[in-house]
């Protein structure tokens, strides 16, 4: 196999307006929101509870001590977590080696390797599935 | 064979892997915490991608970086896995030292004393139950003031 | 690389990626349907079709070539499936405590199973690590599963956290082979002395990292191989645990072990000696200091699982000193002794997982006293079992070690180093020592009458386990044309060699066997 050239980008290189893109996706994201939430402020029935007026914070009590226990159930949460996040990091260089400036992977090669790529994520689906089966999901 | 490219920082790149690597088996062999233990173990394979990314980056091809990247996969599949163990051994015990897990030895020893265990963790008032908006939590009141 | 190399490739792992894949679906269908009856007979079935395909292949000249069927690889991945054959047999009852549910530990076996052939055909250093993992994953879970009670958790911390340990020297060692070769094919290993461009050495010096590499590498094989310094936890996780784990875990991380150090240290490629012949050194010393320190250790042993334990470590010596011959023939000796133990261990794990009854458990050496009276068929493989693990005549334990006297010798006179002598003589002397344990246990199951109230046997798949063991020890010595001319080497040995050597062992065993009695 023939060693892939590494070309680290000299700071000069770097220039703000390759990133115009960027820039257009930040205007709709906010503009989006903004709209949305407008929206939602004018047409929403506005109904108080106790429940909704709690503070909140992802399911816990928001006070207390900061290093108090956490429920073991997050442990599950966290175990898949885990696993999954890092999963994804095979997905990084195929999208870099497929789609890049001047991609390594051309012609035949690249159905295959989609293909290879389509049964990894059908693996993590699996495992999903196992995980919703066992009933890791329900918060008990 | 491809020629080694000239890249001056290989050796202290490689000395802070080994250090990481030795830091790490120090820990593992004296922690009696297992979480800390495990912790360690994934200390030393970082040490390990350290040195397979500066020797990558050293030859001049990018079979040591994807090498990390399944060693990166392993470790988190590992780390599951020790959460999913420890979390069952601690219910069984109640602590994570170790040290507590002696049964199974030659017959001819007996169980290692332990002069010095981890300390328990103190037991901690309950905390006030959660309020709705507006309102202070329930706090016990003081029996004196100053 | 080439889309037509990737299918190739795809091909060639066919059986070892479907028993990944019927894994993965056992995950996953077994949340569905959970009679244990219906997936061991799947697990069969998939391990079936796995050697069926690969026999297939082996007598394709075709396909040879590309993943390095050659050889040792071969052999490994027709060892991974028949011992998940045997192990299914052993995992199948579900024990009268807690009736288990679920396909979970058949699926860990099918895993382990298509690790030992992954990391047997391995190309590169990432596929024989993952295949490492591949085997030491599935067990941590076998561990955890087999057994419920605090011991089985002690087991599986203690195996855990020192495999995650060992994986990590492991690792350290590929890291510098890789730097010193600036490739991770296993290939390449051979080019490490001339690509030592970063550490100023001397022409002709052993550089220092190339050792250092060398040392963390065998390290982390040595866990899995329970080679002597690296044997203690061997005793402890498998007395923790139920006989069917135990089995497993004292045959497929032992035969992944040493299918990764043939790999890396380049055996069976014509004599490569990538570490420049220090490797060779490392193994004798490996080698002696693991079947003596196993074989006196086990002498003190009341459990069972613990004198097994021991048994394996030393019988593990025993293949290690093949190997570090050197020659291909040794790496023939070593496969056909690796195969032998691992039918007698199984075979012996059988016996043991068909008496588990928790309300009167086998767990010292003792409790097997009277078994012919009680169980004529059980006692008579355990007794053909341990008779090969001895090393006595008509048996595969007794041809293996043979093969590996034979090698030795072999290699003491064509090498002109009487090193290798040194070892043969230690091979004897601890076949010597070992009979005097494993006969301890042959006169109590004999000779001795029944003790206590006896295990009622669960299931009798076990039984039908040991029986097949036992039937192979059995051929493996009286018939060993049927097997070892597949793993011969291109040299063939005379005639008289082998008188020579079978009289040795014979009269080395009868002695040993003569001391025993004496005592009694």
């Amino acid at each position: 196999m023939q060693p892939l050239p590494v070309k680290m980008p000299l700071p000069c290189d770097f220039s703000l307006v390759a990133y115009y893109p960027m820039l257009i996706f930040l205007v709709i994201v906010i503009g989006l929101a903004t709209v949305i939430m407008i929206l939602a402020h004018i047409f929403n029935p506005r109904r108080i509870t106790p429940v909704k007026q709690m503070p909140y914070e992802s399911g816990m009590d928001p006070i207390g001590d900061a290093r108090g226990k956490f429920d073991v159930r997050f442990y599950l949460v966290a175990i898949l977590f885990l696993v999954f996040d890092v999963e994804l990091l095979f997905l990084y260089p195929w999208a870099v080696a497929t789609q890049g400036e001047n991609p390594v992977i051309v012609g035949a090669l690249r159905t295959i390797i989609f293909w290879e790529m389509l049964v990894f994520v059908g693996t993590l689906l699996l495992a999903w599935a196992v995980a919703w089966r066992k009933g890791v999901f329900q918060w008990r | 064979m491809i020629p080694p490219s000239d890249y001056p920082g290989l050796s202290q790149h490689l000395l802070v892997g080994a250090v990481l690597f030795c830091l790490g088996l120090v820990g593992f062999l004296a922690r009696r915490n297992m979480i800390l233990a495990f912790l360690n173990a994934e200390l030393m394979v970082q040490g390990v991608a350290l040195n397979f990314v500066a020797f990558s980056r050293y030859r001049g091809n990018l079979e040591g970086q994807s090498f990390v990247l399944f060693l990166l996969t392993v470790a988190a599949c590992e780390a599951a896995i020790a959460m999913a163990l420890i979390l069952v051994l601690y219910k069984n015990r109640g602590t994570l030292d170790v040290s507590v897990w002696q049964e199974l030895r030659e017959d001819s020893l007996d169980a290692v004393e332990d002069t010095d265990p981890l300390p328990l963790p103190a037991a901690q008032a309950p905390m006030p139950p959660l309020p709705t908006a507006g309102l202070g939590p329930q706090q016990p009141e003081e029996l004196s003031r100053v | 690389m080439d889309s037509a190399r990737i299918l190739d490739s795809c091909y060639l792992a066919l059986p070892e990626l479907g028993m990944l894949a019927a894994g993965c679906l056992f995950f996953l269908l077994g949340t569905m349907i959970e009679n244990r009856r219906f997936w061991a007979v799947a697990t069969v079935i998939v391990l079936g079709l796995a050697l069926v395909f690969q026999i297939a292949e082996a007598n394709d000249p075709e396909t040879s070539g590309n993943w390095l069927l050659h050889g040792a690889a071969t052999f490994f991945r027709f060892l991974g499936p028949v011992l998940g054959l045997i192990g299914t047999a052993l995992l199948a009852p579900t024990g009268s405590g807690q009736a288990r549910r679920g396909p979970e530990d058949f699926a860990c076996l099918l895993v382990a199973c298509a690790g030992v052939g992954l990391t047997g055909m391995a190309p590169d250093l990432v596929v024989l690590f993952l295949g490492l993992e591949l085997v030491s994953i599935p067990v941590y879970l076998l561990l955890f599963l087999g057994k419920h009670d605090r011991q089985g958790q002690e087991a599986a911390i203690k195996y855990f956290l020192l495999s995650v340990l060992s994986s990590a020297l492991f690792l350290f060692g590929a890291s510098y082979v890789y730097g010193m070769t600036g490739s991770t094919r296993l290939e390449g290993l051979g080019g490490i002395h001339e690509n030592l461009r970063w550490s100023e050495t001397a022409p002709g010096e052993i550089p220092a990292a190339r050792t250092l590499a060398l040392l963390f590498l065998l390290a982390g094989v040595g866990f899995k191989i329970t080679a002597a310094p690296f044997h203690f936890y061997a005793p402890d996780v498998y007395q923790g645990t139920s006989p069917a784990v135990a089995g497993l875990i004292s045959t497929l991380p032992k035969a992944a072990g040493l299918a990764a150090l043939l790999r890396l240290i380049g055996a069976g490629e014509s004599a490569l000696a990538p570490f420049g012949g220090v490797e060779w050194s490392l193994l004798w010393i490996l080698a002696v200091a693991t079947m003596t320190l196993g074989n006196l250790l086990a002498l003190w042993q009341n459990n069972l699982h613990r004198l097994l334990a021991y048994s394996g470590i030393a019988q593990g010596g025993y293949m290690l000193a093949a190997v570090s011959t050197g020659g291909q023939a040794g790496i023939g000796a070593m496969a056909f002794y690796l195969a032998a133990y691992s039918l007698m261990t199984l075979g012996v794990f059988a016996v043991l997982a068909y008496l588990n009854d928790p309300d009167c458990p086998v767990k010292r050496v003792d409790d097997l006293a009277g078994l012919f009276r009680t169980r004529p068929i059980a006692a008579l493989c355990l007794g053909v079992c341990f008779v090969g693990l001895i090393g006595l005549p008509l048996t595969s334990g007794f041809y293996g070690k043979l093969l590996i006297l034979k090698t030795s010798i072999a290699s003491s006179s064509s090498q002109g180093n009487s090193l290798f002598l040194v070892l043969a003589f230690f091979i004897v002397f601890n076949a010597a020592i070992s009979a005097w344990y494993y006969l301890g246990v042959l006169t109590r199951v004999f000779l001795r009458l029944p003790l206590g109230p006896q295990a009622k046997p669960i299931s009798p798949l076990p039984l039908c386990a040991a029986v097949a063991c036992s039937i192979a020890t059995l051929a493996g010595g009286i018939v060993p044309g049927l097997i070892e001319p597949y793993l011969r080497p291109v040299e063939k040995a005379t005639a008289q060699s082998v008188a020579v050597d079978a009289t040795v062992v014979v009269t080395a065993n009868g002695f040993a066997g003569a001391i025993e009695q004496a005592p009694e």
